[in-house]
């Protein structure tokens, strides 16, 4: 369900290493949606996963601000943490406990959840990701479907609103690709979670895609519906599907 | 696959994977430390108690298998100090080991050596590093100087960190056979390139860590458990007590008994 609420803003965002280098990023605006799917694409080295640094508090922009709720990001970044998650591209560079259920639990240690109710939470969002049978592995067991689904939980379990997801369908095959989607649906329906996500294959995302963002050179290209702006994005090194806009909804591959 | 869990937790369901982690590691300190002391019988009993131990907790006897391939190696790298060193008690050096003889001393130090470990193995199999940690944390708050000290994690962290490695440096090493470099053709130009990599994955690893702490809230400062101990704990102090002193007493018990038979 789309409903039009604003709950990331992001203000003429700069971002730049060096009082005379090149902006890497550069006047970025655009805003999300509560309950929204954007999905942000672009050329290689256009700056996303940058711009996905921003949204977590990991970077501090040069210039700019975030918002979140309508609050600086940056005045509470202990509960900007906990409100958006991020998906790292490469999710083995993200787990850190020995085993899926340590990892999961990272983040509510930090904030200081018992372990009961650590347990509890931890076995609720598994059920919710249909991963309870991966609790005991240990990360180095994990496929990397699965390990894009543990830190997904990694992430939801600390109460995220708002999650980030840098390239999530990297290297998945078929049935894994549609299993993380699916419950990235699943989510968006029934927790009302915002998603944003990067991805060069627009084709398996398109069908419910609500904002669509392209970036180029460290700024934002084009953005608006996908049915506005899909004729325009080929200029900008994206594969555009080959069905047209009209028959959209006959490229999800949930159906 | 290569197994890389090498000493790392094992998920079961048992009475001991219960136990406070706090009570484990203290237990294990006063074990250890009764260990130095313990000769002949009371380290048989020590040892029949941590077989039970790992019996009662359904960690498998594989498990045990990788700690006697440690001990070994353990053995070795003593064996190795003890050529440099100068010995308080000649009859402990190990290097003097020959093939046909060795004495009663160097079997009781291989002998608690092994145990050193399993016992080891024992509190790292049944608690999970984020446990291990918060019982570290928890011991430390009561030091004034250490108490700021993230220890805990920094220990939890790097035990972590050094499987993830491993896991690693064995990529590497299959990208490099596959294009067919290999340390049999030339081994100063296998090393040069091997290390090259390890040390970019290492910095980026350790990069990449940093901010998945960061963006899952972790700010650095030490955890201490607080939480009430249960009466299995109480059980564990009580049956680690009666286990420790039949250990040390069973020497005299057994000269008792030997004469009440003659």
């Amino acid at each position: 369900m789309f409903v039009s609420k604003p709950i990331v803003v992001v203000e003429q965002l700069t971002y730049q290493i060096g009082s005379h280098a090149s902006p890497l990023l550069d006047g970025i605006s655009f805003r999300l949606e509560e309950a929204s799917f954007t999905v942000l694409c672009g050329a290689n080295g256009c700056g996303k996963s940058l711009l996905l640094r921003h949204l977590n508090g990991l970077l501090r922009p040069t210039s700019g601000n975030i918002y979140l709720h309508g609050r600086n990001i940056w005045d509470d970044i202990w509960d900007t943490r906990q409100q958006v998650g991020l998906v790292f591209q490469d999710p083995e560079w993200q787990l850190i406990g020995e085993t899926v259920r340590e990892d999961i639990g990272f983040g509510l240690e930090n904030m200081g959840v018992s372990m009961d109710m650590r347990n509890e939470k931890i076995s609720l969002i598994a059920q919710q990701l249909q991963i309870m049978h991966l609790l005991d592995r240990y990360q180095y067991q994990l496929s990397g479907g699965e390990k894009h689904l543990v830190a997904l939980a990694g992430v939801l379990v600390m109460g995220a609103k708002v999650v980030v997801l840098d390239e999530p369908f990297n290297a998945l095959d078929f049935h894994a690709t549609q299993n993380l989607l699916l419950r990235l649906l699943e989510l968006q329906e029934q927790q009302q979670t915002t998603i944003l996500l990067v991805t060069h294959d627009l084709e398996k995302v398109l069908a419910h895609t609500n904002h669509l963002i392209v970036m180029s050179k460290g700024q934002i290209a084009l953005q608006g519906t996908p049915e506005q702006i899909l004729p325009q994005v080929a200029q900008f090194g994206i594969k555009v599907p080959t069905l047209n806009a009209r028959k959209m909804n006959d490229l999800s591959w949930l159906t | 696959m290569v197994n890389i869990g090498f000493w790392s937790y094992q998920p079961r369901l048992s009475p001991l994977h219960c136990i406070d982690s706090r009570v484990k590691l203290l237990l294990l300190t006063l074990h250890n430390y009764a260990l130095l002391q313990l000769h002949g019988a009371g380290l048989c009993v020590v040892a029949v108690g941590i077989l039970l131990l790992f019996w009662v907790s359904h960690i498998g006897w594989t498990a045990l298998l990788s700690s006697f391939k440690m001990g070994v190696y353990l053995a070795l790298f003593v064996l190795l100090l003890q050529v440099f060193s100068v010995p308080r008690d000649p009859s402990d050096v190990l290097w003097q080991v020959s093939f046909f003889w060795l004495s009663y001393s160097q079997l009781t130090y291989i002998f608690r050596l092994f145990l050193l470990l399993l016992s080891g193995q024992w509190l790292i199999s049944t608690s999970t590093l984020a446990q291990i940690s918060q019982a570290v944390d928890s011991f430390l708050q009561y030091i004034p100087l250490l108490r700021r000290v993230p220890l805990g994690w920094l220990l939890r962290l790097s035990w972590g960190f050094f499987p993830n490695l491993y896991h690693n440096a064995l990529q590497i090493q299959a990208a490099q056979k596959s294009r067919l470099l290999v340390p049999q053709n030339n081994f100063r130009r296998y090393l040069r390139y091997f290390s090259q990599a390890f040390m970019t994955k290492a910095i980026k690893k350790t990069y990449y860590i940093t901010l998945a702490m960061q963006s899952r809230s972790f700010i650095g400062k030490p955890q201490p458990s607080n939480a009430p101990l249960q009466f299995c704990d109480m059980v564990a102090v009580l049956v680690f007590v009666v286990w420790h002193i039949a250990a040390r007493y069973s020497p005299q018990m057994l000269a008792v008994l030997l004469l009440q038979k003659q």
